[in-house]
Parts: C-alpha cells; sequence; structure tokens
C-alpha cells in the first residue's frame, strides 16, 4: 500500500476539516498526483491518508474580476491549454502548459501542484513569477493571499502554514500592447524537464518599452526575476539587438548548478539565446494584442 | 499490512461495464486493473509517468494509470485497451496499426492506441504535427514512430 | 495496365509459392497485440503465486561481511529470504564466460548487483521485507574507467585480474603502412554507455510441475541457454528444467543473457509456489547489461592519391564486472576498427576490461556502432585533409570483391558498400546534394 486511506473532498471546508481531523496522521492533498504518487511510490513521501482535492468546484475555475484573473488550484494544464480567458489575458500560461509534460500529464497535473511542487524547474512559476502573480491560501479560521516570489521561499520550500491549502493563483490581466512568452530548453520537445525557461512580459508604449518582467527557470533554487536585464530594457526601444544585451544581463542574475540535465556552464550559455528569443516573441505579441 | 482487506468498495464504469466491486486500497490504478480485474493490457513500461505504457482513458481523458489513485476512478468511466475494440470488432486505430506496421514488440501498443484514440476522439483530422505531439507521452523503442503516425492518420481517414 | 504493374507481376512469377516476399504482410501476432491480448512476462499468473523483490547492492565494490535476513523471514506473508549460501548448486552464471555470481557471495562489485530475494503473497511486502534486510557491508576502492582498471595497482574487480580479454588483429605491416602514408590522422574516441530501455522490463514466473520439473516464463532472448544456466544453479539435470518463451517487449541484447530466470527458479524451488518477479524501470537499469562504454586510440595514413596504406588502433572497452557478452563485443571491436575498409596494413588491439561500472553485454550493433563512430570520423578527416571529396574517398578505399578485411579474409560475396556508395552518389546527384567543408550535406 501506498496510503491507508482515500478521501475526495466536495468542498474547501471539507478538504481543510478533514486535515484538521487528523492531526496524528499523516496527511496529504491530491490533485493531479503526476508528483505526490511517484513519491509516494518511492517512499520519499509517507502517507497514511491522501485527501482528493481536484474535483472542487470552487478551485476548478478559470475565472475573472475586473482586471483580475484568477485561477483555481486544480485546474488542469489542459484545462488552461484551452481557455479562451487565459488566451486573451495570460497567453504565456498557455504557451507553458503545452509545453508541460505530454497529454497525459496535461490531463492530470495541476497548477496548484505545479507551484506546491516549488522546483525551479516547474514550467508554469517563471510565467506567473512574470505576472507578478499573487497566491490565496486557506485555512480553517483565514484566508490570507501574498506574493508568489514571497510564498516560495527556497528550493522546494514554501511559506505553507500547517493546516493550510493552495487555494488558488491571481494576477493583473494582460491589457492590449502587451505581449507575453514562454520558451523551454529540454531533452526534447515533450516530456523533458527544463534545463533553462524563460517567461517574459513585456509592453510597448509609443515605440518604447513601458513595462517588461523577464523570469527565468532552472538557474537557481527558485524562480529569479532578472532585473539586470529588466532595467536594461526599460524605456528602450525594443529591437533584437536590444534583447540579445537582455540576454546576456540575464546571466548576471543566475546563479546554476551542475546536474544530471546540464552544466551551469551549459545553462549560463542557453540562458542568453532563451531571454532574447522569449523577448522577441512577446514583443512579436504586443502587435497581436495577446 | 497484508493487502486482503478488500477495504475499498471499487464502483465504477470500466469499459462500458458498471462493476461494483471490494478491493484492497491504496494502490495505483494500473495495479487495480492488472490485479483485481485481470485487465492486463495496461503495461508498466516505467512506473513514473514517462513512458505511457500506462495509458488509459479516465472520463475520456488520457490519464497514466501507474499515477493514478485506484480510488479516484470510482463513480467514474475508465476505458482500456480492451474496451477499445476486440477481434472481429477492432477499433480503425488498432486495424491501421496492424496494417501500417505500426506494432513490434507491442508493449507500447496499448498505451500508444489508448493516446491515438483520444486523440482521435478530441480532433477528428489531426494534422501530422498534432499526432505526434498527441503521442509525444508514449515511448516505443522498435519503430522509430513513423509507422504509427501513419497509422493514425490512416484510421483519422477511415473514421471520417 | 501501367508498365508498373507489369513489371511486378514479372517479377512476383519467380516467387510463386512464396506469397509473403514483396508484399505486405501483417505480423502474426499483430492482432493479440493491438486488442492487448498478448501475454508478457509479467501478465502471467498462477494460482498461489508469490512475488519475488531483489535486494540490490548499493555499493559498486564492497566486501559483503554479514547478511541479516532474520526480521525479513519472520514477516507475515514472507515464504523465502535466500542469500548465495541457500544455492543448491553453483553461483554462478554468464552467457559466454560463468563469471557472475548469482547472489553476492563474499563481495559485490557494481551498484545493482543481487545480495538477497524475498518471495511474499503480496508485491509492498515483498518490498517491505527486502527493505528490513540488513547486509553489512566493507567498501572497497573500485576500478570506474578501464584505462585505471588495467594498471599493475589497480584494485581487483575480478580475482584472477581486471583484464578480461585482449584480442591482437594483424595484417601486413603496419609500420611499412605508415612510412607510405602522406597524410596520418591520429585521434582518442570516447562512446558512452547506454541502456536498451526495451518497454518491458525483464520478469519471469517460476513453477514445479507435478512431475516435478521446474517451469519457467520469462522474456528472453534465449530460452535454450537459459534452461543450461538456471539447471546449474538450482543443481538439477537440464532435462528437468523447462524454459518458455512469454511475448517479449523488446530485448536489443538486453535479454540474450538469464535475467530474473534463475532468480525466480531459486524462489520457486524453496517456495514450492509459482514465484513471479518482474523489474521496475530502477531495478532494470541498475542490475541489467548495457552497452559498453570504449575510449579508442587510432592512426590512420593514407597516399595523396587517397589510398588508405595502415590503421593502428587500440580499443578499452568498460565490459563492468562481470563478462556477459562483452568479451565477444569488445573483441569484435578489434576486427572492424577499420569498418568496410580495405587496408593493406592493419594492427589493432582491444581490451575488454572488468569495472565496477554498470555490466555491459551484448546490444544492437554489438561493437561495430563503437566501431563506425571511429573509422566515418577517421575517413572524413583523412578526406578533408587531402581535399578530396568524402564519398570518393570511400569510394576508392572500400572493400570490394577480391580485397580482404582485416582478418585477411577475402571478400568474395556480399559485398555491398561499393554498390550501396555509388547509389548515394547517384541520389545526391538527382538532389543536388554535395558535403560542405565540415561534411554536412548541403
Amino acid at each position: 500500500m501506498m496510503y491507508k486511506t482515500y478521501h475526495v473532498a466536495q468542498s474547501i471546508e471539507e478538504a481543510l476539516s478533514l486535515l484538521l481531523k487528523s492531526v496524528d496522521r499523516k496527511v496529504r492533498f491530491i490533485a493531479g498526483g503526476t508528483d505526490l504518487m511517484l513519491q509516494l511510490r518511492e517512499r520519499i513521501v509517507e502517507a497514511d491518508m491522501l485527501v482528493d482535492i481536484s474535483v472542487i468546484p470552487e478551485m476548478k475555475q478559470i475565472s475573472q474580476d475586473g482586471s483580475k484573473i484568477s485561477i483555481g488550484a486544480v485546474v488542469s494544464y489542459s484545462e488552461m491549454r484551452q481557455s479562451d480567458l487565459l488566451k486573451k489575458n495570460g497567453f504565456l500560461l498557455v504557451e507553458a502548459s503545452k509545453l508541460i509534460g505530454a497529454t497525459q500529464i496535461q490531463n492530470m497535473g495541476t497548477i496548484g501542484g505545479n507551484i506546491g511542487n516549488a522546483s525551479p524547474a516547474g514550467d508554469i512559476l517563471p510565467c506567473l513569477y512574470a505576472l507578478d502573480a499573487e497566491i490565496a491560501l486557506q485555512s480553517a479560521d483565514k484566508k490570507r493571499s501574498m506574493p508568489l516570489r514571497r510564498f516560495i521561499t527556497g528550493y522546494r520550500q514554501l511559506d505553507l502554514q500547517p493546516g493550510e491549502l493552495i487555494s488558488g493563483i491571481s494576477f493583473e490581466a494582460l491589457q492590449p500592447g502587451m505581449g507575453s512568452s514562454f520558451v523551454k530548453f529540454g531533452a526534447r520537445q515533450a516530456q523533458a524537464i527544463s534545463i533553462v525557461s524563460v517567461a517574459a512580459v513585456l509592453q510597448v508604449q509609443a515605440g518604447k518599452i513601458s513595462r517588461v518582467a523577464i523570469a527565468l527557470g532552472s538557474v537557481a533554487p527558485t524562480i529569479v526575476r532578472s532585473s539586470s536585464a529588466e532595467e536594461l530594457l526599460l524605456s528602450e526601444q525594443p529591437s533584437p539587438d536590444l534583447f540579445e544585451k537582455a540576454g546576456e544581463a540575464a546571466r548576471d542574475d543566475i546563479s546554476p548548478i551542475d546536474d544530471i540535465r546540464g552544466s551551469a556552464a551549459f545553462r549560463r550559455y542557453i540562458t542568453q539565446p532563451l531571454v532574447s528569443q522569449a523577448l522577441e516573441t512577446a514583443w512579436r505579441r504586443t502587435q497581436k494584442q495577446i | 499490512m497484508i493487502n486482503n482487506q478488500k477495504d475499498v468498495l471499487m464502483d465504477l464504469v470500466i469499459n462500458n461495464k458498471h462493476i461494483s466491486i471490494r478491493a484492497g486500497g491504496g494502490r495505483c490504478l494500473l495495479d487495480f486493473l492488472r490485479e483485481d480485474l485481470s485487465l492486463m493490457g495496461t503495461k508498466e513500461g516505467c512506473g513514473e509517468g514517462e513512458c505511457g505504457s500506462c495509458t488509459v482513458l479516465l472520463d475520456g481523458k488520457a490519464v497514466l494509470s501507474c499515477m493514478t489513485p485506484m480510488e479516484r476512478a470510482i463513480g467514474r468511466e475508465v476505458t482500456t485497451i480492451e474496451g477499445v475494440g476486440r477481434p472481429g470488432n477492432l477499433h480503425p486505430l488498432q486495424q491501421a496499426m496492424m496494417e501500417e506496421g505500426g506494432v513490434q514488440c507491442g508493449f507500447c501498443t496499448p498505451g500508444m492506441i489508448m493516446s491515438g484514440v483520444e486523440l482521435l476522439n478530441r480532433k477528428s483530422n489531426p494534422n501530422r504535427d498534432e499526432i505526434v505531439e498527441g503521442i509525444s507521452g508514449n515511448l516505443c523503442r522498435c519503430t522509430g514512430y513513423r509507422k504509427i503516425i501513419t497509422a493514425i492518420e490512416r484510421a483519422a481517414e477511415k473514421m471520417s | 495496365m501501367s508498365d508498373t504493374q507489369e513489371i511486378i507481376e514479372i517479377k512476383f512469377a519467380d516467387h510463386r509459392g512464396y506469397v509473403p516476399i514483396g508484399s505486405s504482410v501483417i505480423r502474426e501476432d499483430a492482432l493479440a497485440k493491438v486488442t492487448g491480448q498478448a501475454e508478457y512476462s509479467g501478465d502471467i499468473s498462477r494460482p498461489g503465486m508469490l512475488h519475488g523483490k531483489v535486494l540490490m547492492s548499493p555499493f559498486p565494490h564492497a566486501l559483503v561481511k554479514h547478511i541479516d535476513t532474520s526480521k525479513a523471514a519472520r514477516m507475515q506473508g514472507v515464504h523465502a529470504v535466500l542469500t548465495a549460501k541457500d544455492i543448491p548448486g553453483e553461483n554462478v552464471f554468464g552467457i559466454a564466460i560463468a563469471d557472475q555470481q548469482v547472489l553476492a557471495d563474499k563481495k559485490v562489485r557494481f551498484v545493482g548487483e543481487p545480495v538477497a530475494l524475498v518471495a511474499a503473497e503480496d508485491p509492498f511486502i515483498a518490498a517491505e521485507a527486502v527493505r528490513s534486510i540488513k547486509v553489512e557491508y566493507e567498501p572497497l576502492q573500485g576500478v570506474f574507467d578501464p584505462l585505471a582498471g588495467i594498471k599493475e595497482d589497480a584494485p581487483r574487480v575480478q580475482e584472477q585480474g581486471n583484464i578480461l580479454l585482449h584480442t591482437k588483429v594483424r595484417k601486413g605491416d603496419y609500420l611499412k603502412g605508415f612510412a607510405d602514408a602522406d597524410v596520418v590522422v591520429e585521434n582518442v574516441y570516447r562512446t558512452h554507455g547506454q541502456d536498451h530501455v526495451p518497454l518491458e522490463p525483464e520478469g519471469g514466473i517460476a513453477w514445479i510441475e507435478n512431475d516435478g520439473v521446474l517451469t519457467i516464463y520469462s522474456s528472453s532472448q534465449y530460452v535454450f541457454r537459459d534452461r543450461k544456466q538456471v539447471a546449474r544453479v538450482l543443481n538439477l539435470p537440464v532435462n528437468r528444467v523447462r524454459s518458455v518463451n512469454t511475448t517479449v517487449g523488446g530485448g536489443f541484447g538486453r535479454k540474450d543473457d538469464v535475467t530474473v530466470e534463475i532468480l525466480v527458479s531459486l524462489l520457486a524451488s524453496a517456495t514450492l509456489k509459482p514465484v513471479r518477479l518482474v523489474y521496475n524501470r530502477h531495478e532494470s537499469m541498475m542490475t541489467q547489461t548495457h552497452r559498453h562504454p570504449t575510449i579508442t586510440r587510432v592512426r590512420t595514413g593514407a597516399t595523396k592519391e587517397g589510398k588508405l596504406t595502415s590503421m593502428e588502433g587500440v580499443v578499452y572497452g568498460d565490459t563492468g564486472p562481470y563478462s556477459s557478452l562483452g568479451i565477444f563485443v569488445i573483441k569484435k571491436m578489434a576486427l572492424h576498427l577499420g569498418g568496410p575498409y580495405y587496408f593493406p596494413n592493419y594492427k589493432c588491439d582491444s581490451i575488454s576490461v572488468y569495472t565496477n561500472n554498470p555490466i555491459a553485454g551484448a546490444f544492437r550493433g554489438f561493437g561495430i556502432f563503437q566501431s563506425a563512430i571511429v573509422h566515418e570520423q577517421q575517413m572524413d578527416e583523412l578526406a578533408a585533409k587531402l581535399g578530396i571529396d568524402p564519398l570518393e574517398f570511400r569510394l576508392k578505399n572500400c572493400l570490394r570483391e577480391g580485397l580482404s578485411f582485416s582478418t585477411g579474409q577475402v571478400m568474395n560475396e556480399a559485398c555491398g558498400i561499393a554498390a550501396t556508395l555509388e547509389r548515394l552518389k547517384e541520389y545526391m546527384a538527382e538532389h543536388s546534394l554535395r558535403f560542405s567543408r565540415n561534411m554536412e550535406v548541403v
């Protein structure tokens, strides 16, 4: 047995009360299960009880409230891929969802799982960092929210309190004139864990870059926002040349390591063209309003 | 410790048939299908979500049964290779896989067909790129994929 | 009727009675495979069947000081816990040379080497029991590179020394060949190891029939040798062992040597119950054979007219701690390092070295793949140095009927390299392709 009991929660309240009632037992929430089931099998994680949160209606929605887009924590990558709301207001999330795993993983895995896992190689995370996303957390007695980049405190480490659940994530909808993109480099296109990934958001007004966000994955213990590249770009006129320089600058903000997927030197090398590619794509999209 | 407690009531539709049996919980759907229902067509190639050999449809969506808790299938509809088509009543993709030589050692074949079936259900006329993407979660070590891709194309033609 | 149809009919007339020749046929087993009915090793079960699990070494090289199986043996649902001392016959196997222990006796030689076996009523219990076995190891210095392994003072992987086989191939006078050469290209090549990853990991099931015959169903490439190897370890006459092949979910050489056959047989014989053992991917990658990593130093000479004069090479093959088919794979490299080209003078040595890396064995290509990387790169560099088109250079030097191979064997049939290259030349002309300076097709 990988776990003893399994409960399907129908609401956030039910999920949280199951967690509270089982203080002396090892309880884990399960959404997509693509990481947890592997950890249970390998005995990296032990659990007495799994609480399935994958069918809780309010956690399964992508919604808009004014300029704010909210994504429930158990929305799957497939659902993000197909979301018209995201295609219009956060295209980079659609793009990243297409590049995660393959069909089966996209049908199973969820945005909340990607956040909760807090791996620097999680492909949704650079997108959310570039969007300055806020995370919504809920426990039996309170709700709180905070910027995602403060919630993720280190390599696979979260500021998650006991009895708390990630209920969703939200960000300001991208406006007309803004473009976004996500690019990754892996051993192959599908089913590969990123060696380096880059998310970019760009806005051009009156021929000058008025807003820019560049986030990099797999180059440090957590996702990195490249302030050097962002500073270099702001108020400048966009051009492929400038984007190449931004890629160079991004190298200063990363601290990659050697691992089985790639060396630190290779990660440093590939960061520059990936950043410049992400920026060029985002720039092209500023003209298409996505 | 011994897993013969039969502590979970598995009530679900499997290959269009409603079943309700007691089984030992705490395992992945793949093990339940193979050990409790003797549906041996679904294979374990890696057990960690890399190879796609264990692909089944859960409410019509392709999922990896090695990473799906068995209890998640309760109240839902599961389709395995055994439910796709039988000899004498094959799915067009099964027929095309045979005719195009998309089958060699055959171990990836059930999972590959499940991914292909999901794709054909989603898109009646997928182009080559969409087919490649559709089966990119399934590894094959024998064919080099070309004949499998052709088989899916052929099946799509037949079905339209 | 079009011309092409006519031609096909005429061609077929010669093969009347042999329907499959020239026509597209559906594999015999395709229907079973597309419907999920084909039975692979892990799909077979028997009433009362137990599940086998292997405790594998976490050390590449270590003495086994003590094994405590008492906790595992006491666990509810566990029917057998076996170590080397429980083996009824010889604790040895190996398809070419019997140099591999079934279960580690005095020492372990690679990460993943089987140390103990468990048979239990449930796979989870079997895994729990394996985890509860305590082994006391004394880690030893290891050999992780064939070049380090051949040094005088290297730790000994096998007691008789680290060199498994040294093959020498000599033809003509290689030194004279280099004296005649106008250009010489010298390089060192390293090729890496590789896992076959047959999609079906190794597996099998064994039981004792009513007549006492040990019956094994397994995913194997070679049942006849399997049964002989099982018989030796179980101390049974070969005719008391029946080995049956299941549908094989890919082998590529991996399942040439025995995989789990001996292990399931030991467990079935100890418990008198059917026992099935199927490796998961992780176990399979650790404990089974791989492609040989190799290191090759080579030099090749040619005249300015573009004729090869000599080749000298030495190959170091990393065979891991046991021979499997490594002895033949690396042996072949000494013969084939020159590829399908004619060398009047040839000297090549290949040395198969025991190391504490994963075991290397048969893998599609069988040493030819590693050789091809060497000889084709040598050809390209020579052609570039001489300013000759790489295809022309190969045509000038390829083996043809009447010419001799590295071993001196004269080609008198099935020597198709020239015809292949000629066809390639035509094809490239038809499609306006050529080789660029750095040997890319443009």
